[in-house]
């Protein structure tokens, strides 16, 4: 592989952008077991590609093409009133006095439908009921994960453990955030909250609802989505 | 043997460096195939840490193997490690398959999570987030989809040309100057 520098070089970008066919990329590699410069060169670009790929992992890859007709202005314009009528959703829905008979977001635990109207038919053990799961980010971009939902109880009382991780893989690894809930001597149809901070903003966040060392509810969520995704 | 190989040299010199032992071979070996494998992986639709996970597991095991092999070239060479990597990745999921299984057999006795109540996140991941986004404040919305679709969507040039409405030159133009720039910061702040 006697090339110059700049053959090279467009050919590890094409190597590290996977654009070459496989016996190209199989001289590219072998190429790399005898050439100095080329690796340190490799590793110079891959600093680059890797912080373009995390950067699109981050934004999802879907930024629009440019080039559209449009003023800039008119785009900001309706960039912040999309964020104003987000902000002031969340608003409502995390204001709305949840006492309120609404119909509940989070699909209905078919063991609690019946006792919606008629609480104190409680069954025994205690049945308990997710209804919205969602993060919320503050002026500061704190980011905040709650859990809301409805219990059910002739137990005399129940203690919630939630916890907040970052992978599927939940089982193995630290949670982002942990919080026990206490509900002690509580009625029939009492809402509970739990809200826990995350350190930072991340992609998927699994919550996790545990009661004695069983887990019993896991709850996908993505900042900024009120819409969760039941497991 | 040359105390170091160049551009000139064979596969079969490398093949005797390794035979015989020699760390910088097995080092420049292990680069390599550390990328032949991780590229290979995330093609087939793994996750880097995944990937890596697996890496290691099979580069283990071409070492232990290796005595008893010959290559003729890299080629072969390279079709072997990747019989290997695919083998452990079959057995990867089988034991992830296997763990998901049991915990769902068993409930959740295994759980135990540690005492502290909020978990403060390692700094170097805060600061590579930064990172990102400032190089990538540098550079404009055009720029950015033109990286995003080569090196992230794996688009040919020619695809995102017609995209954005400009030529191939053109967007060749543009990716080597947002490149050079991002280079260049990147430089700057190590």
């Amino acid at each position: 592989m006697n090339q110059s520098h700049c053959d090279r070089h467009n050919r590890l970008e094409l190597y590290l952008a996977h654009q070459l066919s496989d016996d190209e990329a199989t001289a590219v590699e072998e190429h790399l077991l005898y050439c100095e410069t080329c690796r340190k060169e490799l590793v110079r670009m891959e600093k680059v590609i890797d912080v373009i790929r995390s950067a699109a992992e981050a934004e999802g890859g879907r930024r629009s093409p440019e080039g559209r007709p449009g003023s800039t202005r008119a785009r900001e314009w309706l960039r912040t009133a999309a964020l104003l009528g987000l902000v002031l959703l969340e608003l409502y829905i995390v204001d709305a006095p949840l006492r309120k008979k609404t119909p509940p977001s989070y699909p209905i635990n078919p063991a609690i439908e019946p006792l919606l109207n008629d609480p104190l038919r409680a069954p025994s053990p205690d049945v308990l009921n997710i209804e919205r799961v969602f993060t919320q980010r503050d002026p500061q971009g704190r980011l905040t994960l709650t859990v809301q939902g409805r219990i059910f109880t002739t137990m005399g009382g129940v203690e919630l453990k939630f916890y907040a991780h970052r992978n599927e893989d939940f089982i193995n690894e630290r949670p982002l955030a942990r919080r026990i809930l206490e509900l002690r001597e509580q009625q029939n149809g009492t809402f509970f909250q739990c809200k826990m901070p995350l350190p930072r903003p991340a992609g998927w966040i699994y919550a996790v609802l545990e009661r004695e060392n069983e887990i019993l509810a896991v709850t996908k969520v993505l900042p900024g989505r009120s819409n969760p995704h039941k497991e | 043997m040359n105390p170091d190989l160049d551009d000139n040299a064979t596969f079969s010199d490398f093949m005797l460096r390794l035979k015989s032992n020699d760390a910088r071979a097995w080092a420049r070996l292990r680069f390599v195939l550390r990328r032949v494998i991780t590229y290979w992986l995330v093609s087939k639709g793994r996750k880097v840490a995944e990937a890596d996970l697996i890496y290691h597991e099979t580069f283990t095991t071409f070492y232990e193997l290796y005595p008893r092999c010959t290559f003729e070239n890299f080629h072969k060479l390279k079709s072997y490690v990747l019989s290997i990597a695919d083998k452990k990745t079959k057995e990867w999921l089988r034991q992830k398959k296997t763990h998901q299984q049991l915990q769902s057999l068993e409930g959740s006795h295994l759980v135990r999570y540690p005492e502290e109540t909020v978990y403060a996140e390692p700094a170097e991941q805060i600061g590579d987030r930064d990172l990102v986004k400032m190089l990538l404040r540098s550079l404009g919305n055009k720029e950015r989809e033109i990286l995003y679709g080569y090196f992230y969507r794996g688009e040919k040039l020619k695809q995102i040309a017609r995209k954005l409405g400009l030529s191939e030159g053109n967007i060749r133009v543009i990716k080597h100057r947002a490149l050079k720039k991002l280079r260049t910061k990147i430089s700057e702040l190590e």
